[in-house]
């Protein structure tokens, strides 16, 4: 979760440095041709602050991810050759003010042993969520995968989801791999 | 005017800044996986078989005397032996003393006589019952000769599937 955090205020920060660039250039032709008071600059550093403070997570749009239980162990015929599904492996609380699409997808793939199954044997299906939530499973894949979008709320949401694992098979040796699951809330 | 068009332009940027954002999150799945190996040993025929003259004077030989397959995620050996050193007899002219070795099973490619020692029958690498190698047949020579009683003989033989 910390990393997920350090992520949202990242992604924050890069969009408030690309406005505020935006801005000192409208200001500069601005001074130029109508010769604008220092106040114009005051303007300006009041609304960037205020943007500044509105474009990371804030109490109105945020998607908070928890993650319960994601973790699978298989070690007979029956657990390789069946799908194996972890029940509420995790949820999200989402509260948005527009509209929204949520997105996932394996972000990254690592192993004890070199070698790395497919991302297309996760898949997350929702078991829990507000009138008009899709309850289909999604089969992931590297490339972003939308998985719900609404209208936005008023008040936080919780969607909870199964963490399923395809049928795994005989194909990969022994071993511990690490899936990373990247979740993206936009506002489009 | 002019002023308030470009406070009207500033708040019309941070409106459209408010808007198209994204936020994201991330959690690790870890997958343990053991090594499994398992076998289905199938019979095509009856385990039961009756020696004639025949097969006295030229040995009794079933190349698909039983099926195998195998899955497994790593590379596997498959060896076999018998349970015991001698055929358990049973009738009046039964010999107690016919050795496990008159029997021999096969795989392609390979023939090995039975004793209480685990001998290499088969070997391949990781994948389903479908992977090349890891379906084939096992052959039953059976060779006694004319050195024992007629009779009843049995015997246990023992596949063992390993990971390598």
């Amino acid at each position: 979760m910390q990393a997920a955090k350090r992520n949202q205020e990242y992604k924050g920060f890069h969009f408030i440095g690309f406005t505020g660039s935006c801005y000192l250039r409208v200001l500069k032709i601005k001074f130029i041709t109508l010769r604008i008071s220092i106040k114009y600059f005051l303007v300006a550093a009041i609304l960037q602050v205020f943007i500044f403070s509105a474009s990371g997570q804030n109490n109105q749009n945020y998607i908070t991810l928890q993650a319960n239980s994601t973790n699978f162990t298989l070690n007979s015929v029956a657990a390789l050759e069946n799908p194996q599904t972890i029940t509420n492996a995790f949820n999200f609380q989402l509260r948005s003010r527009y509209s929204y699409i949520i997105y996932a997808r394996v972000q990254n793939i690592s192993s004890s042993n070199g070698v790395y199954p497919p991302a297309s044997l996760l898949s997350v299906q929702c078991n829990y969520g507000p009138s008009g939530t899709d309850y289909s499973k999604i089969n992931l894949s590297s490339t972003d995968k939308e998985i719900q979008s609404g209208n936005g709320f008023s008040s936080s949401t919780t969607f909870r989801y199964d963490l399923i694992l395809e049928p795994f098979g005989y194909n990969y040796p022994a071993g511990s791999y690490y899936y990373t699951v990247l979740l993206t809330m936009t506002q489009p | 005017m002019n002023r308030m068009l470009m406070i009207s332009f500033l708040f019309l940027l941070g409106s459209y800044a408010l808007k198209a954002q994204s936020f994201n999150g991330s959690f690790s799945s870890n997958i343990n996986v053991g090594t499994v190996v398992n076998m289905t040993l199938t019979p095509n025929v009856s385990s039961n078989i009756t020696l004639d003259g025949t097969n006295l004077q030229q040995g009794y030989n079933n190349s698909a005397f039983s099926s195998v397959q195998v899955k497994s995620n790593a590379s596997w050996l498959l060896n076999v032996r018998s349970a015991t050193t001698y055929f358990t007899a049973s009738g009046i002219y039964a010999s107690p003393n016919m050795p496990a070795s008159i029997l021999s099973l096969s795989s392609p490619g390979k023939q090995v006589s039975l004793s209480t020692q685990d001998k290499l029958l088969s070997s391949g690498t990781r994948g389903n019952a479908s992977a090349s190698g890891n379906s084939f047949n096992v052959g039953l020579i059976a060779n006694p000769g004319y050195n024992y009683g007629p009779g009843i003989y049995s015997i246990n033989i023992i596949y063992t599937l390993t990971a390598q």
